[in-house]
């Protein structure tokens, strides 16, 4: 993460409901319609972008509930990222 | 109640006696009111007393200036054909390839609206069909039930409902259990309402094109659903278990109308979520040439299955 990312938020955008089924989560885009799943590091992270967060918080979070290495849990944030803001999931400040 | 709305198309009125609340459309002409009962008979009547609360929505027909056309690549979503549905402050605004309207969202003693340019489009399939859809999808939601994309077979008094998109094969399948001698609900849109003993899947009547062509179930029948079946085509055919999160998602895209809607979004997650624990739900791919005895022995099977977890 470099300096900028570091001081980047991210929310979920307003566009989005999500809501838990099990252990996954189910996104729907309310502008264009697209449905996503999620496993349940995706929808804690979902979960935690009800509010801007950077992205250490995030990957602190990650850490801890899921008992893995901060490294670990940057590393899997960032491929969640990636798939959220591809499918127009995500807003930044 | 109101009287009639204003530039009415006469003085007559059609009750269409929907599952839960009905729509009494008022201000039709002789003609509309004539071709309404051709097309619905199991559904129009002219004797309900559209005076007594409770009863439904009062539908004012109304007559519209100007064409309200606009491309038909507005209205698509998923491949599927949906009005456009925009809240107000007085209910729901729908705007249509070639028609408008509105209708209140919960109380149903304001009354609608449902305007057309050309008198005869209004007992069109495509105008009036496509209303009671959009409104029995916000009912059936206001009821923690859905409207579904999906074929409607009834087998030995139990509603068998196959979801999926244009092209899935909801239609071939349906053609299928006809001859076989399933009864049909709809080939396009059902609507599933909980019910005293269960989910109970009710006959309705916008059928699609194949219940426009033969015979259907009538009147208001409600059969309980055996279960949910998320269709598309395969290279052979095969039944699997699917997880409820995928299942919801898939049922949501099948949700038609409301399931991009702002105000009601989350409610239809969680009736989705509902529904698919308290139903089996598999998903079956099939291709056109397998039997419909061979492709409910598999669901039946699937069916099975899910129950014993």
């Amino acid at each position: 993460m470099n300096e900028q990312s570091d001081k980047e938020r991210i929310r979920l955008s307003s566009q989005i409901r999500h809501r838990a089924v099990g252990e996954e989560g189910v996104l729907v885009h309310l502008a264009n319609g697209r449905v996503m799943v999620v496993n349940e590091v995706g929808l804690h992270v979902v979960g935690q972008l009800g509010v801007p967060r950077t992205r250490k918080e995030l990957a602190d979070s990650i850490a801890e509930v899921f008992e893995v290495s901060l490294d670990q849990a940057a590393a899997d944030l960032e491929t969640y990222l990636v798939q959220l803001d591809a499918e127009q999931v995500l807003e930044h400040s | 109640m109101s009287g009639f709305g204003p530039d009415p198309w006469g003085s007559h009125r059609a009750w269409f006696a929907l599952p839960g609340r009905g729509v009494c459309f008022t201000g039709l002409d002789a003609e509309q009111l004539s071709a309404l009962r051709r097309a619905y008979p199991a559904f129009v009547s002219e004797t309900i007393d559209c005076a007594e609360d409770g009863w439904g929505l009062e539908c004012h027909a109304r007559r519209i200036e100007g064409t309200p056309r606009a491309p038909l690549a507005e209205f698509s979503q998923h491949g599927q054909y949906v009005p456009r549905a925009i809240h107000c402050a007085e209910g729901i605004d729908l705007t249509a390839f070639d028609f408008r309207a509105r209708f209140p969202l919960s109380d149903l003693r304001k009354p609608g609206w449902l305007g057309v340019v050309n008198g005869e489009d209004l007992v069109q399939p495509n105008v009036i069909e496509n209303f009671l859809r959009v409104f029995a999808a916000y009912q059936a939601l206001s009821v923690r039930g859905i409207v579904l994309h999906s074929a409607g077979l009834v087998i030995d008094d139990r509603a068998y409902l196959f979801a999926g998109r244009s092209g899935a094969g909801k239609t071939t399948l349906t053609r299928k259990g006809h001859q076989a001698g399933a009864g049909v609900l709809s080939d396009d849109v059902n609507l599933v309402l909980p019910g005293a003993g269960g989910y109970e899947a009710h006959a309705v009547p916008f059928t699609g094109e194949f219940g426009r062509t033969l015979a259907q179930v009538g009147g208001l029948a409600a059969y309980p659903v055996a279960g949910l079946v998320l269709l598309e085509r395969g290279e052979r055919l095969d039944v699997e278990p699917i997880r409820p999160s995928a299942a919801v998602a898939r049922l949501l895209v099948a949700s038609p109308f409301v399931n991009t809607e702002s105000a009601v979004a989350e409610s239809l997650l969680e009736v989705l979520s509902t529904l698919v624990a308290r139903l089996p739900v598999i998903a079956l791919r099939c291709r056109r040439e397998d039997g419909f005895d061979e492709i409910m022995a598999a669901v039946n099977a699937g069916f099975a299955d899910e129950r014993a977890v």
